[in-house]
Order: structure tokens, then sequence, then C-alpha cells
């Protein structure tokens, strides 16, 4: 359903892509359990937009809860700037990349503030199209309203199979409530 | 309003309104100024929408800190508003100027003033805007007050109001329309106070300005400020109220939020 969602949205600014839930690459999956927070059952699949703003678990009515999910999320600005270069040398991916704070609020540790690269693949792998191959993240350090940062890195996604159906997504999130509650999104580029 | 009664009315307000709408008024007088100026404020406030409001005025006194200012209360039923004239003396019996702080305590308001000077053939007005708390200059940013003129036709003068409860400096660079830089004037303002700069370009130059303008910003961290430019007629007393505009360039609005969907999913 996942799949038929990513054809409904084509012409929108939204990516759709799928984790292996037991080895899931990177920490985005902190995020799904930042916002759940703790307590409950929980049941596959686990699904987040916008960096835990929003999710969902276990059999819902998936096409309409999914829709909504994406609709909402589509309605809200960004809350900053990415501008990203990506260069591929060899089996690895390099980004430059400069994040410009438009949150309003100092991003940096008492926020969690990070900056993720997620490389994924168009193969059918799980039960979707786009696979991720490898993410990882980087710390903000005291980024005031307005301030820019750059940062460089470099990721060697893990058995990609045809290269020229690698993509990649750059976001910036944070966590509004400090230490507690879930993330929020700042802003993500794909490519 | 006596301070005692203001005094319990305050701490009744603060602990029900907090995140209140909160309105400033920057300038309002009733007192005489140069060239025999007699200056009066009115102060219009209308209940938002059909639903009734209730609401408190403080008076943040010039040269003051107001972390205590002087306050009264008014009600307004839906659709109704209500003029306070010549709103320093009638409501706080005072004589001097300052800013004017409105607070919603019950629905919420809109307010619009006119200080004008007063003399036996009619008044000359400028009207002053109510600006929502939210509004008030940053840190970080150049603001510019301009259309200014200080000669023998023309005099300006120049205000703040600092929004905060702590100690706000203020750098007042001064400009030819020509962008030649006639000096700076430094303004430290104590929390809440209110200070009106008259002449101000009398302070950087005994020449004629005919046409200038001033950038102000802040240096303290966190200091949120009004300020804004009166330009009064050195004949008349007529004035024209001039509000203090970000300057530097508009910012590119952001591109639209790329939003990202992640399922987290056991193959098979």
């Amino acid at each position: 359903m996942v799949d038929q969602l990513a054809d409904e949205y084509a012409g929108d600014p939204v990516v759709f892509i799928e984790y292996d839930v037991d080895n899931p690459a990177g920490n985005r999956i902190s995020r799904w359990w930042a916002a759940w927070g703790s307590g409950g059952s929980v049941y596959l699949p686990l699904i987040m937009v916008d960096s835990g703003d929003q999710i969902s678990n276990g059999s819902v009515a998936f096409l309409q809860r999914y829709r909504n999910m994406v609709d909402a999320a589509l309605q809200r600005p960004a809350a900053a700037k990415l501008e990203v270069e990506r260069e591929r040398v060899g089996n690895s991916l390099h980004f430059e990349i400069a994040l410009t704070n438009a949150s309003g609020v100092t991003l940096g540790s008492a926020n969690n503030a990070a900056l993720h690269v997620i490389v994924y693949e168009e193969a059918h792998v799980g039960d979707t199209g786009r696979w991720v191959r490898s993410a990882t993240f980087r710390s903000i350090s005291n980024l005031a309203q307005g301030e820019t940062a750059s940062f460089s890195v470099e990721i060697t996604p893990q058995g990609v199979v045809n290269w020229d159906k690698v993509h990649s997504i750059v976001l910036a999130d944070y966590r509004p409530g400090g230490a507690s509650g879930a993330y929020d999104m700042l802003q993500s580029v794909h490519e | 309003m006596t301070r005692a009664l203001r005094a319990w009315w305050l701490v009744a307000l603060v602990a029900s309104v907090a995140g209140a709408q909160e309105l400033y008024v920057p300038a309002a007088a009733h007192n005489s100024g140069a060239g025999g100026t007699v200056w009066r404020t009115d102060l219009e406030v209308k209940a938002r929408g059909d639903a009734p409001a209730s609401f408190t005025v403080e008076l943040l006194e010039e040269r003051t800190a107001n972390s205590d200012p002087l306050s009264a209360t008014f009600s307004v039923e839906a659709g109704e508003s209500l003029r306070l004239a010549d709103v320093v003396d009638a409501v706080f019996g005072f004589t001097g100027s300052g800013a004017l702080r409105l607070t919603a305590v019950q629905g919420a308001i809109l307010a619009t003033s006119r200080t004008f000077n007063t003399n036996p053939d009619g008044t000359y007005g400028q009207y002053i805007p109510a600006y929502e708390a939210e509004k008030a200059a940053e840190h970080g940013n150049d603001y510019v007050l301009m259309q200014l003129s200080s000669s023998e036709s023309y005099r300006t003068n120049v205000g703040f109001v600092n929004t905060t409860d702590a100690s706000l400096a203020l750098e007042v660079d001064l400009y030819t329309a020509s962008a030649a830089l006639l000096g700076s004037v430094p303004v430290t303002l104590r929390p809440y106070e209110m200070r009106q700069v008259p002449a101000v370009f009398t302070l950087v130059t005994s020449e004629a300005v005919e046409d200038g303008y001033a950038l102000v910003r802040t240096s303290t961290e966190g200091g949120r400020f009004f300020a804004y430019a009166s330009v009064v007629d050195n004949l008349s007393g007529d004035a024209i109220f001039i509000p203090a505009q970000l300057d530097g360039p508009i910012e590119a609005p952001l591109a639209p939020r790329f939003v990202v969907f992640e399922a987290f999913m056991r193959p098979g």
C-alpha cells in the first residue's frame, strides 16, 4: 500500500522509504520511539512522518490514515534551508551540506538537533520499492536562528545493486521539547 | 487609579492572563512641547469580533523603569468601541509622556491612538498605531526610521520602548539621505522604559538635515523594543509618526517542506 501512495504522490514533495525494522539503518527509528513514549503495545508497521511529528503503528485503515498524515505534513512550512551537493566517489557518496536555521530557536545539544543522511535504492527488497541501504547522522552544535552551518558527510551504502537507482535524503530535525517528546523535521532535500 | 488598587489587580491579572494579547502604543502624552505645542492623546479600543472584551491599560512613564506601572481596567461590549480621551491625564492623572501597554483580560481587542497638538484654532494630530508585542524589533536586525528632517522648519524626535524586563542598550546611527553617517547616539533603557530623544539630529550635527534617516539596533541579546520617529513642523506644530521598519535584504522564502514518510517493516 505504501507503493500505491508513492504513485499517488509522485508529483508532490514527499518521499516514501522503507527500513528493516529488525536491523534499521542509522538512528532514524529512535525518532519513532521518541514520539511513541512508553507503555502500551506496538505493532508493525511503524510509520513516521517528519521525524515523528506524526506516527502510526499496527493495523489501521492504511491508505486513508497515511494519506491524512502526508497531507497534513505537506501543509506545514519548512523551518530550515538546506543546500546539498552530492558526489559519488567509488562506492561512496560524499555530501557537502549547508544548513540555515529558520526554526526560531537555537539548534544544538539542548534539543538534540541533528542532520541525517539517508541513502536508499529503488529496489524491491522488502515490501516496497524503496529500500534504505544506509543512514548516518551528525549532531548540530549551537546554530542560532538565521545562521548557517556547513557539514561534510561521507557514506558508503551497503548492498547497492544498481547505482543508477540510488537516491539520497538529507534532513535536519530536532526535539522541540528538549529532553523529551517527539522530534520534528525542519526540512529535507531529496535527490 | 491608585497604585494600591492597581497592585492587587495586577496580581490577579498575572495569575490569569499569562500569554494574553498585549499591545503597545509607543507614545502618548499629556504635556507641553517645544515651540509652544500642547500634546494630548486619545486612545480608542474596540472589542474584536462578536465577543465582549475587557482589558488593562498601563502607563509606561517616560524615563522610568516600569516594572510596576500605573494601570486601569475597562470593558467593552461586543461590537462596541471605547474612546479614552486625553488618556494620560484622564485615566492616570499624569502629566508627561510615556507609552501605553494594553492587555486583553477577556476576549481580544483592537486599538488605535491619536496624539495631537492642540491650540485655539484646532488640532494637528498624528496617528500612532497599537502594535502586537510580538512585532517588537529584535536583537540581530537593523531597523530604519526614514523621512526625517532637522532644520528651521522641522525637528525630529525619536522614541523607544523597551518591551522586556531587562535593561536594553540601543545604538542610533544618524545618516543623511545620501548615506553619510553624521554620528551615533547611544540609548540605554531600563525594564519597560519609554524614552523620547528630542531633536535628535542636533546631538550629532549643527547643520540642517533636509532629508535623513536613522538606523536603530540593540546590542542586548534577547532585547526587544519599539522605535519611532515624530517629525514636527516647527511652524505649525503638525507632526507625523514614523514607525521603525526592518532594514536589510528581503529574505527569499523557504522552499516548501519536503516530506519524508518512513516505514519500519519486517520483510515478507
